[in-house]
């Protein structure tokens, strides 16, 4: 099964995806608790941003692995109840460079985890 | 640890860093930024462009380029702590802002968010403003209740004086012609004829009827107006006690003349005891600082306790007599003592200790001496009474600064 970051079934896809899966995906995928504790980090994101996975598991994604998140576009995104499906340009700094990117922040009413993926354009 | 680890520790360390960096060129191209600096100045940046510094930072800050690019020198800091203010969705944030030039075409942008300190001095300022308008407000109604203050004692004076002014002259006059023209009135019979005789009679002592009663009217009227006076400077002094914690206005005032106020209030009831009052004023005393209509309220005090004094059975001295000296004591102050020889008190040493409540006379309440000694205290004075005994008088003494010193001075 190939992932698609615009399929309108990516949270369906995710949340039955395992860690092979997840890095087998052609975009950046984080999964984390819904207080921000990053369960799973997958290969494309580690490359990008340089760090791997084992670094980050664990951590709060906001505050301690991608702090240029933590702000009102993203995080607080987030924080509100309910369930979440939103698209976003934004900019991460992928080894200090800094990297326009397309964000979709997917979370289910009620679940315990959510997911924050990004698509760097023109990656492959 | 590998090279990679080093790598990953490095970019970890860039991305937490808690000050926004960014790495450009002197077009302003973006060739580094860490995560702080894009979450700062995502806000500014309506498509997401961090390309180029100078064009994300262009509405708060349009001379960046231009300063970076005129700057000459080879190295240094071209824009240090400049204030960029962000409004983003929910609040304000205010960042330091600082440029420095490595080398070449290579310069570093330092972003702080100083959004807290801002906000901090900003409270500081309101209460700064704040403390500044109630000082002012409490300035001027310090002002205007020490005027009102002065000019209610004035009033007193004035009413005192009047009060103690001896009967009038004219109606002990026109008594005496009275009294004449009956002794006289058979002569005056002859003269005038029985029915004209007895109506000047009449006349005259209608006339001095009515002049008695308007007299007696005028003395209590004065009464009651002294009375009242005397109540509202007790209200103007609570209102003025009240007003920044009791600190009051203060001018250079005449000491003799002072004292002769007081006098002046407390003459009638001298007067009434028979008690003489003898001044004595060293020459050259000079003018003193201090709140006059409280000093005003010290010397009233203690002149109507020795005044009292001479109530205390006991005290049958034959001849009453009160005396003031005012004097200077080296260095810088004015001694103001007032002896009398009434009935004096016992006390060990001789000295009373005044606390409140503590009275030398029978019926006082003891708040008086307390007051007083509390407004000589708040001048940086001293308030003694010391009696050798009881029957043989007592002394008040009151010892002021010519010029007192402000309160840091006084407490260094």
């Amino acid at each position: 099964m190939t992932m698609n970051i615009d399929h309108s079934s990516l949270l369906d896809d995710l949340e039955n995806a395992d860690a092979q899966a997840l890095d087998a995906a052609d975009f950046g995928i984080v999964r984390m608790q819904t207080d921000g504790t990053v369960i799973a980090y997958n290969a494309y994101e580690s490359r990008l941003s340089g760090l791997s996975a084992a670094s980050v598991m664990g951590r709060c994604f906001f505050t301690d692995v991608a702090p240029c998140t933590n702000n009102f576009m993203v995080a607080e995104r987030f924080s509100e109840p309910g369930a979440l499906d939103a698209e976003l340009n934004y900019v991460f700094t992928y080894r200090l460079k800094p990297t326009k990117v397309r964000l979709r922040l997917l979370r289910r009413a009620e679940a315990t985890e959510q997911y924050l993926v990004t698509l760097k354009p023109g990656s492959p | 640890m590998s090279d990679d680890a080093e790598i990953e520790k490095l970019l970890r360390f860039l991305y937490l860093c808690p000050v926004g960096l960014a790495d450009h060129g002197a077009d302003g191209q973006v060739r580094m930024m860490n995560a702080l600096a894009v979450k700062m100045l995502m806000p500014l940046s309506s498509d997401g462009q961090m390309e180029n510094f100078f064009t994300v930072l262009e509405k708060v800050a349009p001379d960046l380029a231009t300063l970076v690019q005129g700057y000459a020198a080879p190295s240094g800091m071209i824009v240090q702590d400049r204030a960029i203010n962000v409004r983003n969705r929910r609040e304000p944030r205010h960042y330091s802002l600082s440029i420095l030039r490595i080398e070449g075409d290579t310069y570093m942008a330092a972003l702080s968010d100083v959004t807290q300190t801002v906000v901090n001095e900003e409270i500081a300022r309101a209460a700064l403003r704040s403390q500044a308008a109630q000082e002012g407000r409490v300035e001027i109604l310090t002002g205007v209740l020490h005027d009102i203050g002065n000019g209610i004692t004035g009033m007193g004076t004035r009413t005192a004086i009047l009060g103690a002014a001896p009967p009038w002259d004219e109606l002990d006059q026109l008594s005496k012609l009275g009294a004449f023209l009956r002794q006289h009135r058979p002569a005056l019979e002859a003269a005038l004829g029985p029915d004209k005789a007895a109506a000047l009679l009449n006349f005259v002592e209608t006339v001095v009827g009515r002049f008695q009663h308007r007299a007696a009217e005028w003395r209590e009227t004065v009464g009651l107006f002294s009375k009242s006076i005397l109540h509202v400077q007790e209200i103007i002094n609570i209102q003025r006690q009240f007003v920044h914690g009791g600190s009051t206005t203060r001018r250079m005032l005449d000491p003799g003349e002072l004292v002769e106020d007081a006098l002046a209030i407390q003459r009638g009831s001298f007067h009434k005891r028979g008690i003489e009052v003898v001044t004595t004023l060293d020459p050259d005393l000079g003018s003193f600082d201090g709140d006059r209509t409280r000093l005003m309220q010290v010397f009233v005090n203690v002149l109507k306790n020795a005044a009292e004094a001479f109530d205390v059975n006991g005290s049958k001295t034959a001849r009453r007599t009160l005396r003031i000296r005012i004097r200077r004591l080296p260095p810088g102050h004015l001694e103001f003592s007032f002896t009398d020889n009434a009935s004096g008190f016992d006390a060990p040493g001789g000295f009373l200790t005044i606390t409140r409540g503590q009275t030398t006379k029978q019926s006082g309440t003891g708040l008086g001496l307390s007051s007083c000694v509390q407004t000589v205290a708040s001048h940086q004075g001293t308030f003694t009474l010391r009696s050798p005994g009881r029957g043989l008088g007592a002394t008040c003494c009151i010892v002021l600064p010519i010029k007192m010193v402000a309160e840091a001075e006084a407490s260094s």
